[in-house]
């Protein structure tokens, strides 16, 4: 009973019976594909590799505003700038600080990286506002880190230690 | 004589050596960023030293537990970006096909996006392209209209989307050669007849000038474009 019950909370079953929200449900079915591709744009005539990277923003079904999702995956190509020592909080502050996220009213920012085996290692996900504030000094590091959400794929990242 | 296949070797071993040397590093910055985040958050696995962090492995499993079974954060926004990852995934796979299409001029590969995703209305956009490459302008102004009644329906903000989709991809097909399907009617000046026609009802609506005066190719709409 308790595999069953277990079975049915991890494949969501209540959600996709519409019993509880599906958090996929505050996201509108359409993408702003123009958005993302000025986002993209913009990024690249920041002196920033494409290769390998995708952002997709998302616009809220009921209100204004949308989310920027943008996967580095190293296993389509991407790597970092060689000479940034902070690669993510650099990524974060290049998105939120955009031209593109104001016009397109973006408000929060997800980042998911990929290895190169197309493993996710790591998903991370703040408001444009916490991004601003560690960008203009009103927020340490340790807040900024305490406002950021997401997932990080341990198991994966010892096995690419073990590598 | 040998020298050659010596070379070609050394240089593929150096290059092997520093995409591996890349991707390393990325992972070293991925962990180090993962480690003083889930730190900052007390749900690291470990401590500086190296060590079990059992308070932190505790928490990490309590996290990736009640995610697993979807209970929510706290915040909808931030439980729809952590949710976004199945969303995006099956956009990147209709993406795909819809594109495929677009560039073969193949209807069947965007029916197929459509069936993965039949809300997503830039595919109704991209049937009506590949329609339009066809030279088959009723279909594809039936799809374009489709797409802009359906958006309409959703609110402005979804309208400007769609129209503004419309335009960059027929800016893309015309800078990719994709009108060389409309050879019957004059190429080029058939398409760009169209792609002026749709700028204008993108001036209309949104207000926004900026296609109507870019024309692709270079050169700015005059009435003289549009189609009679």
């Amino acid at each position: 009973m308790l595999v069953i019950l277990g079975a049915a909370l991890y494949f969501r079953v209540p959600q996709q019976l519409g019993l509880l929200p599906s958090p996929q449900r505050l996201l509108s079915e359409a993408p702003n594909r123009e958005a993302a591709a000025a986002l993209k744009e913009e990024l690249a005539e920041a002196g920033i590799d494409t290769r390998g990277m995708d952002i997709y923003v998302l616009p809220f079904r009921d209100k204004p505003g949308s989310i920027a999702y943008a996967v580095l995956d190293a296993s389509n190509g991407f790597q970092f700038k060689p000479e940034s020592r902070d690669p993510v909080v650099d990524y974060f502050k290049q998105m939120a600080n955009s031209a593109a996220a104001d016009t397109y009213g973006i408000q929060r920012i997800a980042i998911e990286y990929r290895s190169t085996t197309g493993t996710t290692l790591l998903n991370l996900t703040a408001s444009r506002d916490t991004i601003a504030g560690y960008s203009n000094g009103t927020l340490s590091r340790e807040q900024f880190l305490k406002g950021i959400d997401g997932q990080a794929n341990w198991s994966a990242f010892f096995q690419e230690v073990l590598k | 004589m040998k020298l050659k296949p010596i070379l070609f070797i050394f240089f593929a071993a150096l290059l092997l050596f520093s995409l591996t040397a890349c991707a390393a590093e990325d992972i070293k910055f991925i962990q180090d960023m993962a480690q003083e985040w889930a730190k900052a958050k007390n749900i690291s696995p470990t401590n500086d030293d190296g060590s079990i962090n059992v308070g932190g492995v505790i928490n990490a499993a309590i996290d990736v537990g009640t995610r697993a079974v979807g209970v929510s954060t706290g915040d909808p926004e931030v439980d729809a970006a952590l949710d976004a990852k199945k969303v995006i995934e099956k956009i990147k796979k209709a993406d795909d096909k819809a594109n495929e299409g677009v560039v073969k001029g193949d209807v069947n590969l965007v029916e197929e996006a459509i069936a993965l995703r039949p809300y997503d209305l830039g595919y109704i956009n991209r049937r009506g392209a590949v329609y339009l490459e066809h030279d088959n302008t009723e279909a594809a102004v039936r799809e374009f209209r489709d797409a802009e009644k359906r958006a309409r329906a959703q609110g402005p903000q979804m309208l400007r989307a769609v129209l503004r989709d419309r335009m960059r991809l027929l800016n893309e097909m015309y800078l990719r050669g994709d009108t060389i399907y409309l050879s019957d009617r004059g190429n080029s000046a058939y398409f760009i007849g169209y792609y002026c026609d749709a700028a204008r009802a993108y001036q209309q609506i949104t207000g926004d000038g900026s296609y109507w005066n870019r024309m692709p190719g270079g050169g700015s709409c005059t009435d003289q474009w549009l189609p009679r």
